[in-house]
């Protein structure tokens, strides 16, 4: 009986606490002249700032407060002073679902900067298509979350289709002869299996083994021991940071790291990994932005890259000090920057305006992350795929900036 | 091989886990809903005494053990203790359940949202046992477990604390009647559970990594450990850890890894329907003994 009433109690009290987690928020209403110009602009700002995924909540708030400081010091957007509604949705859909809901409906977003991870994202996206709100997605990767479907929608960073052909491609160059597959059975993961499989048929692989497990796990050591059973020589890691390094802890723990080489997808670039990670860090590659990797025997990047690392740098610390990943700053930093330029190209906050001058004139933006993005009418992938490089994960200047590998 | 070892070095932390909550289960009657959280705080605080004050394994450690001793006595003091007679109301689920979230939010705010990569035993140093190569971390997991397991067993059957504890389990009320002060008695039981728990924990952060959700799922598994054992005694503790150990180990063999918990879990259920006391309330385990004689 005691159980019993254990059990409800337990249930109540996790319910409360819920909603509580959801109700919180401030009511202002954003002022619009008659005229159409905006009076204020405000742009929502959610991600996962807490939890297993907080590096990339915290680096997204950073480099979207940093533009916005800016932006704001030096006359605002058309004029309009430019607010942003912060919330934390810790990787959480159900929560992120409702934390956009919130942001649209009572704090009146006029656009949006994330969500980070890819299901909370998923989750969101149709309220924030239903209601015509530009979101751009400076992180999340999922494949599905770029489509016709979401006509509101941005990315900036490589759809996980593309990165998969890329990890794939590095695999099959490097002559792997057994390749294992991981990844996790959130929507991110079982997206990632998904294009990893379509990447090894198209270039006429079969995989070894195929291991999931599910994210945020305790103990990654049966996900090791199914590599080592296949005898892999080759993992492609689909994998977050802190699930990834487990991971590789695990391989020391059952003695495969050694005989394993590991290619992680960008979720695995994210800057606890090789903390986490230890000495098995050295084994794995990944792929990035080639314009924040350093050339061989250079010490700086490009000249308006560098310039915007410095200024990461200046306004947040070197890295040892802010934990979050300098280029992930820059994302969304050129998120913020984005929408400036496309609502000042198209003279208005309208939505299907400042759409079209993303999809058409795209051309003309100056990017800090990137050389130039590639949106069409067709495709909102903002990333250019030549410009995906391979690098070692642990061999970094400054602690975080990758250099270019061989 | 590598799998047996796994599946007992895993196991070994559940029953350690169990085996704490069993220790207060058995004088009060209740579950510590805030232990998950305390075995954390036992973790991230042996994690930066080592990293941050550069101390020796052992004597951040036995630091941790005295804080979580600590924190484990204001938690009965503060959540337990004032509720009075825990048989007449269920207060304790929510107070503890506070507790536990208390003491989150608090790891959080100190210890920052980040995992931590704990250090291995040894370094991580691996040692080939019939032909294959295990970790010396591994290997102290279970010893360690058992050594706890054999030692609260002499403490319980050989001394004067350990009778004083089965009769407060047994029969409190006439315990109190035979001078034994039972609530001195639930306060050390608390403590001891705080000073496991605070072992469990710097052996298992170097494989969930030390941060403040560290628990979250591990925490649960060890509920299901005690329940499936059989709540409240030693043996339980083991028999409920080993076997949720054996059987993530054979799930993880023949299932896709997201469905491995739901196999343990389904395990417990039909385990607690058939067997309400946890396999040891089995016939097959109780041929005469008095509950006293099994904590």
């Amino acid at each position: 009986m005691r159980r019993k009433s254990a059990v409800s109690m337990s249930s109540i009290i996790l319910s409360l606490s819920l909603l509580f987690t959801g109700c919180s928020s401030t009511n202002d209403d954003t002022a619009k002249e008659a005229s159409g110009k905006p009076k204020e602009i405000v742009i929502g700002n959610i991600g996962a700032m807490t939890g297993s995924s907080a590096t990339l909540g915290v680096a997204q708030s950073q480099g979207v407060d940093l533009a916005v400081k800016e932006i704001n010091a030096n006359g605002g957007i058309l004029g309009a002073k430019v607010k942003v509604v912060k919330r934390d949705d810790g990787a959480d859909p159900t929560k992120s679902k409702t934390f956009v809901e919130e942001l649209v409906d009572k704090e009146k977003v006029d656009f949006m900067v994330g969500p980070t991870n890819s299901t909370p994202a998923a989750a969101s996206m149709a309220f924030l298509q239903q209601n015509k709100i530009i979101s751009i997605l400076p992180i999340a990767t999922s494949t599905q979350l770029i489509n016709p479907n979401n006509p509101y929608a941005f990315r900036l960073l490589p759809s996980n289709a593309i990165q998969a052909k890329a990890i794939v491609k590095i695999a099959v160059e490097e002559k792997a002869k057994k390749i294992a597959l991981v990844a996790d059975t959130s929507a991110l993961g079982t997206d990632g299996m998904s294009v990893m499989e379509e990447a090894m048929k198209s270039q006429g692989v079969t995989p070894a083994v195929k291991v999931t497990y599910k994210a945020d796990d305790a103990d990654m050591t049966p996900v090791a021991q199914k590599i080592k059973d296949a005898k892999a020589d080759v993992a492609l890691f689909w994998t977050l940071g802190a699930d990834g390094a487990k991971i590789v802890r695990a391989l020391e723990r059952i003695d495969y790291i050694n005989d394993l080489d590991i290619i992680g997808y960008t979720g695995l670039n994210m800057p606890n990994f090789t903390e986490l990670a230890g000495p098995g860090a050295n084994k794995v590659k990944t792929v990035t932005a080639g314009s924040w990797a350093l050339d061989t025997g250079k010490e700086e990047l490009a000249p308006k890259y560098w310039k915007m690392y410095q200024k990461v740098v200046s306004e947040y610390g070197e890295k040892d000090k802010r934990d979050t990943s300098a280029g992930m700053i820059a994302q969304a930093y050129d998120a913020v920057y984005l929408l400036k330029w496309a609502i000042e190209k198209a003279g208005t906050t309208d939505s299907d305006k400042v759409k079209k001058v993303l999809e058409t004139d795209i051309k003309d933006f100056d990017s800090v992350y990137v050389n130039k993005y590639a949106f069409t009418k067709e495709s909102h992938e903002g990333f250019p795929v030549a410009e995906l490089l391979k690098v070692k994960i642990g061999d970094m200047a400054y602690g975080e900036i990758f250099k270019k590998a061989d | 091989m590598q799998e047996i070892i796994t599946a007992l070095s895993n196991g070994s932390i559940y029953a350690l886990m169990a085996l704490a909550i069993g220790i207060i289960y058995s004088t009060t009657q209740i579950i510590n809903f805030a232990h998950g959280s305390v075995i954390m705080i036992g973790a991230m605080t042996s994690y930066w005494l080592l990293s941050i004050f550069h101390m020796n394994y052992i004597t951040a450690i036995i630091l941790a053990v005295i804080i979580n001793i600590v924190l484990s006595i204001v938690i009965y003091k503060v959540s337990v203790e004032k509720l009075g007679d825990l048989t007449q109301n269920s207060g304790w689920i929510v107070t503890l359940f506070g507790a536990g979230i208390i003491l989150d939010n608090t790891a959080r705010m100190l210890f920052g949202t980040e995992p931590k990569a704990y250090p291995f035993l040894f370094d991580g140093k691996v040692i080939p046992i019939f032909g294959t190569k295990i970790m010396v971390h591994e290997i102290m997991m279970i010893l360690v477990a058992v050594l706890i397991g054999a030692l609260y067993q002499i403490v319980m059957q050989k001394t004067n604390f350990g009778r004083a504890v089965r009769a407060v389990s047994f029969r409190p009320d006439t315990a109190r009647i035979m001078g034994i002060r039972s609530n001195r008695i639930v306060l050390m039981c608390f403590a001891i559970s705080g000073a496991v728990a605070a072992i469990s924990g710097a052996l298992i952060a170097p494989i969930t990594f030390a941060s403040y959700t560290m628990t979250y799922s591990v925490g649960i598994k060890a509920f299901a450990a005690a329940l499936i054992g059989g709540l409240g005694n030693t043996r339980g503790a083991f028999v409920g850890g080993l076997l949720l150990g054996l059987i993530e180990e054979i799930a993880n063999m023949i299932v896709p890894g997201g469905f491995v918990d739901s196999i343990s879990f389904l395990i417990m259920i039909i385990v607690i329907i058939v067997l309400p006391g946890g396999i040891l309330s089995a016939k097959l385990f109780n041929k005469g003994e008095l509950n006293a004689e099994k904590i």
